[in-house]
Parts: structure tokens; sequence; C-alpha cells
């Protein structure tokens, strides 16, 4: 089906020299009447008569434009993390919550698992597109096989995915840690380690589309494609909570109870990264100036993102009687660390689309 | 905030609302005038425009066309366009900047007020080796957040006329920038407020970090505070048209939309002990006690709601500038967000070049988790050009 699909769109590159978008049938789009608007659903043969306006800004737009249309879409990303994402959490609870890199503390501890998750983010955004007079463009005017040709659509879009907010791992207890020179060797703390992940994309860029204007069923649906290219500003943080039970051991005949606690935050300031999405869409006219969009690409969207990394791992000693007895605080050394983020996946979005001009 | 600051803002506010309260009067005032001199809408005037060969064009139009037609989506401009175009003719784009002032809310303020008290004589437990212990410790000179009472944002706009009524979606975008809402360099007195010690049996004497007389020590005090706010604002707003004439176009509305929120606070502090008596070589490099630490406080995409009352005022427009038009709203919004933080950090104690101890910013008082209701309530103006 893929397959087809691409082939569909190939042909329709190819199809894009019989575009001439000149008017092939004077006495019949004359009778239309004097208006030399961009052709409506329904008027696909008068597709080469554009207004000829008179006006600052719209003589402009009218010279190099032949089309402007707006639309708001939303959808989803289907990504998966990389291998560097899920090691680079793997050794922040080995090394950190597990105090395995720790000099006066270690523990083997639990196993923990290399995950690599399937992430489904959302994404809204905004798109503005242009159909462009190539035969005005400069350097563009003396070829003559460009000459009418109305099938290039350049605009603006800036896409946000605010919405990735979940728990990618979870490791669970016992958790023991171990001191050669403490009184109590090891603690064993029954619990759980939880990593919370929150991510914002905003991707503002430029998209470039090869538009089949004549369109199908007489412009009711107009397939397209092309690529949109931009950059991608990414804030976000991770968070790894130990909630641990208390454990209770008995020194020189008392009862002594021991806690840990433990957080770790690396949050991530306004990172940049590139993104490049081939894709594909449809365009279904549904009345007017309103349409349907869809759109399906595969995004290649990621990240050298530097997280910064705060926190602390804390075992406090209490008295039978509850007072307290002594504690140990260890911060965690890296506080800077660098890793491979990526977004990169299939990306399906549906848009409803305005027609400005 | 210094008194003198605190004056400004103060005055500034009371302009705001005063503006505002006076604006309401006026369009009310003019709103009986209109309904009085209907006809007036309907008088011609002089339109100025520059046509294609770059010359001044004069023609007779409708006053309140002259509002209407933007350059991008003109009446004059533009041919009928039935079956393709969105809502014919009646179009615009905006780019605009608005500047809010606010009030962040009590519960907000009192976040900061608890970063403030730490360093302003708050009591504070601290617990590093066997030390339970109680302190305070006060700087001469106020840690303060500098106040960020005015946000401006970046907004693009696309809006729909129906005769008298007007939509607008706006996306408005703050942030970016960096901010150091915290530099400060002065001395601190720590104290230790420990019960049931005295003298050298008080640990933190023990250890030199106050004297075991005063229970007091003298430290050299150095903190920063960084700042990255985001805050994404798509909505929706509606004017409606009350009054047209030669000099300008009057409307007033209201606006309903999300605050998307993302905030991230990075702090830093050193205290270096100054009172400590001389420590003759080779024992000097036991001498310093130093108290330091360092914590960031992050929330990510946290959605609050935010609502606007508005006057806006439309000047006619300016031929010689491509016919575009500027656009001044003058108003009110209240707005909140639900900030889900996460605050992590450490502090150390160190003694000599030998002996560190850490201790987790929860002893201090701080949670690893809070919610905090982050309020903005106050005015905005925005200006704008219309294409």
């Amino acid at each position: 089906m893929k397959s087809a699909a691409i082939l569909f769109f190939l042909g329709g590159v190819s199809f894009a020299a019989a575009q001439t978008l000149k008017p092939s049938d004077p006495g019949g789009i004359a009778n239309v009447g004097p208006s030399t608007d961009f052709p409506a659903p329904g008027e696909g043969a008068a597709i080469g008569k554009m207004p000829k306006v008179e006006g600052a800004l719209a003589k402009i737009r009218a010279k190099y434009f032949y089309l402007g249309e707006l639309t708001w879409r939303g959808g989803i990303v289907l990504a998966n993390e990389t291998t560097d994402w899920g090691e680079s959490r793997k050794n922040s609870i080995e090394q950190d919550m597990f105090r395995q890199v720790s000099q006066s503390n270690n523990s083997t501890n639990v196993k923990v698992p290399a995950v690599q998750n399937s992430a489904m983010n959302y994404l809204a955004g905004i798109e503005g597109l242009l159909g462009v007079n190539l035969d005005q463009l400069p350097g563009l005017r003396g070829i003559k096989a460009l000459t009418g040709k109305k099938f290039f659509r350049v605009g603006f879009h800036a896409y946000m995915a605010p919405l990735y907010k979940k728990t990618t791992q979870t490791v669970s207890g016992p958790f023991a840690y171990y001191d050669s020179q403490a009184i109590t060797p090891t603690r064993t703390y029954e619990g759980e380690l939880q990593v919370d992940e929150s991510l914002l994309h905003v991707s503002p860029g430029m998209s470039f589309f090869y538009w089949y204007e004549q369109g199908l069923f007489d412009r009711k649906l107009m397939p397209y494609i092309g690529v949109e290219v931009g950059l991608s500003l990414l804030y976000g943080k991770r968070k790894y909570t130990l909630m641990a039970q208390p454990f209770s051991a008995v020194e020189s005949g008392n009862t002594v109870t021991y806690n840990v606690e433990a957080n770790l935050q690396e949050s991530i300031i306004n990172d940049f990264g590139f993104r490049v999405m081939p894709a594909i869409g449809l365009q279904l006219h549904i009345a007017s100036g309103h349409y349907l969009d869809l759109r399906i690409g595969y995004q290649l969207q990621e990240y050298n993102v530097t997280l910064n990394r705060r926190g602390s791992l804390t075992e406090t000693k209490r008295n039978a009687d509850g007072s307290f007895a002594v504690t140990w605080s260890e911060d965690f050394l890296t506080k800077t660390q660098t890793a491979k983020l990526s977004q990169s996946g299939i990306v399906v979005l549906l848009g409803y689309t305005a027609g400005l001009f | 905030m210094s008194i003198h600051n605190k004056h400004v803002f103060t005055n500034f506010f009371r302009c705001l609302w005063a503006a505002l309260a006076v604006s309401v009067g006026l369009c009310s005032f003019s709103l009986s005038v209109v309904h009085a001199q209907g006809i007036q809408l309907k008088k011609k005037t002089t339109k100025k425009r520059i046509d294609a060969k770059g010359n001044l064009v004069e023609e007779q139009a409708a006053v309140e066309d002259m509002y209407n037609e933007t350059n991008i989506g003109s009446i004059a401009q533009l041919d009928p366009r039935a079956n393709r175009a969105f809502f014919t003719h009646t179009w615009f784009i905006k780019a605009s900047t608005t500047v809010n002032y606010f009030n962040l809310g009590s519960d907000f303020q009192g976040v900061i007020k608890q970063i403030e008290g730490a360093f302003g004589g708050d009591t504070l437990g601290m617990n590093l080796f066997t030390i339970d212990g109680k302190i305070g410790m006060s700087t001469a000179d106020k840690v303060q957040r500098a106040p960020t009472h005015f946000l401006p944002t970046g907004n693009l706009s696309l809006g729909f006329y129906f005769g008298s009524h007007q939509l607008e979606l706006e996306f408005g975008l703050a942030g970016l920038v960096p901010l150091k809402t915290v530099d400060i360099s002065t001395s601190m007195t720590l104290e230790d407020r420990s019960t049931n010690c005295s003298g050298t049996s008080c640990k933190l004497a023990s250890m030199g970090f106050v004297n075991p007389n005063t229970r007091t020590g003298q430290y050299s005090f150095q903190m920063t505070m960084n700042e990255d706010v985001w805050i994404l604002t798509p909505s929706l707003s509606y004017d409606y048209i009350f009054l047209t004439r030669k000099w300008g176009r009057l409307s007033f509305g209201l606006a309903a939309g999300a605050m998307i929120l993302s905030t991230s606070q990075q702090i830093a502090f050193k205290a270096v002990r100054t009172d400590l008596s001389q420590v003759e070589a080779p024992l000097d490099y036991l001498k310093q006690r130093i108290l330091q630490g360092t914590a960031n406080s992050t929330n990510v995409t946290d959605i609050g709601p935010i609502f606007r009352l508005h006057m806006t005022f439309r000047p006619p427009p300016i031929t010689k500038f491509w016919n575009t038009q500027m656009e001044v709203r003058i108003g009110g919004n209240y707005g909140f967000v639900y900030l889900n933080r996460d605050v992590d950090g450490t502090g150390q104690a160190i003694l000599g070049d030998t002996l560190a101890g850490a201790f987790p910013l929860t002893t201090l008082g701080f949670k690893s988790k809070e919610t905090n209701k982050f309020e903005m309530m106050g005015g905005f103006i925005q200006v704008g050009i219309v294409f």
C-alpha cells in the first residue's frame, strides 16, 4: 500500500510537466466572468487564471504567490528511545541511585535492565503555505518550462509536543547498600525506584511541497509530497525517586532504624536539534475555503542533550526512641552529562485548512 | 524589591487600572453616542492608497471600510473569491508584542519567600554527620529575587471580521532568555540555634562553624539564581466594534486561552567563614570552613487557563506603510497554572582541605516535589501591526 502511494506520487512528480495550468478553455473560463481568482474545487480548468490585483502587499502577493492557506493540525509521533538514552538512564540508576561509583559505600543491588521504550508523543501545530509562481521568481523567469506552472507550495510551520510525561522505568527492591566500616554493613530496604520523564519539544521550520493542484475528482482531493525542515528546541527533565521502607537492625542490643532517601533530577534546558520530515499527504475539500488535511511522514529529530544533574542520596540512622543518631549523605559527582535523545519516528497528523486567498 | 521599585510598580499598576477605567467610561459614553448618531457610520471618507505604479490614489470609501481592509485581505485589492477563500476579504494577520504586568499570587510568592527566608534568618534544620542542629543564616544584604512583574510576549494572530464582530486566534510566546534573578555578594552570620548544649559541646562549634562563646560565625556569602522560563499562550479572542470614526476604531472584547508554562531555576550559594582565629602553617590547611550548595527546581509543560478583558483601539491605516494598520489593546487578565516542581540539590560542609560532608536540601526544609499555584493577575498592553 505504501509503495503504491509512493509510486503514485512519483507519477505525480513526473506529471508536473503536464500541469501547464494555462487556461485551456478560454471560452469556458470567460463565461464564468471577469474573476481571475484561484479556481475553486469544481473549476479546475481555470487554474491558470490568477488575479492581477494592484496595491503594495497585495501586488507582491499576487505576483509571487497563487494561493495562501493556513492549517491547524494535531497528531501523534511514534518514536523509539535511542540506546544511548536508555543506557544513560541505566547508568544513573546504577552509579548514583545505587551508589556503585561511591568510594566509601557501594551496592551491587538488583540488576537494572537496559530499557529502550517505544513512546507515543502528541503533536500540535500550525502551518502557513503559499503557492509559489515559479515563473515569477528572479532567475527563473526566463525558463519556459516553468511558465504557468503551479505546483510548488512553500511555507512556515511550528509544532509543539508538550504532553510527554510518563514513567519510563521502574525498578523494584529490595535495595541493599553496603559499607564495610558501618556497624551494620548491609542495610536492605524494600521499595521501588521510579524514573519519570517530561519533555517539551517546539519545532519551527519551513515546508516545501509538490502539490498536485489539478487534484483528483475535480480538485476534491489533492495529494502532495514534500519535506519539512527546521530546528527543534527541547526542554525537559528526568526525575529519579527512590521510595523505600525503613530498615530495622539491632546494634549493641538496641534496635535502630535506617532510612534511605534518594532523588536525582536531570534537567534539559533549551537544547537544539535538527528536524527533517519527508511526508506525503492528502487535502480534502469540504466546502468553500474549508479543507481537511492528512499528512503522514517519518521525522528525523535527534538531540545531543546536556543533562544538568542535581540530587543526593542520604541514609539516616535513628535510635529506638526515634531520636537522631547519625546521617551520611552523598552528592552525585557528575553534574553534567550528555546523551542522545531521539524523537525520530512515524508522524501522523490530521488538520483543518482555511484557504486565505 | 527596593522601596523605589515598589513605588514605581504601585504607581504603574494604579495608572494601568485608571487608564482602563477611563477607557471603559469613554467607551460607554461613546456607545450611546454611536446609537444616537448611527447614521455617521455610513458617511463616506477619502481613502488614500498606493497603487501598483506607486501613485497615490484618493478614492471615496465608507468610513468603516478603512478598518476592514488590510493590505493582504483587502476588499479593494482582492478580487471576489467566493469558493476558494475562507471568509472572503475579511481576514487579517497581526504581529504584536504584549507587556503583561502581573502579581504572581500568594502561593508562588510563598515559594520565593521560602528561599529568601532561608537566608533571612529563618530557623532551618541541619543534619550533618552526628549533628542534628538548628541554624539560622542572616545575610547583611537581603537575598531577594529580582521582581518579574513585567512579562513581554511576542504574538502572531490570525483574525476574521464579521461586520461589527472580530475573532482572533493568537499564539503568544515568552521566554527563552535566561534571567539572573538573584546575584548577591555580601556577608552572612551563621547562628547555631540548637538547644541542650553550650560552648564546644555544641557540635557546630566543635567543628569550627561557629564561635563557641557567641555561637555565631561570620561568613562571606555569594549566591546566584538563574531562571529559564517558557510560556506558550494559544488563545481565542472576541471583539465587538462599537465605534468607527476617521480618527480610529474602538472595540471591546474578551479572550480565553491556555497558559503552558515551563520553568527552571538553578541556585548556587557559597559561604566562607571569615572570623576564624589565625592558624599558622603547617596547620592552616585545616582552617577553612565552607558551607555551599546547589539546587535545581524544574517544572515542564504545566497547563492552566488564562482570561482577558480588553479595549482595542485601531487608528486609521498608515498609507505610506503599505496601508498597514496599528492596533493598541489594553486590558486586564487573570490566569493560573499549578506548577509541579521537582526541587533537588545538596549542601556541603567543608572542614579544611580534608573533610567534607553533604546534606540534602530536604534537611533545610525544602520539599523534593512540590505543587504551587502560579497566578497571573494584572493588566496588559498590546501593540501590534495588522497586515
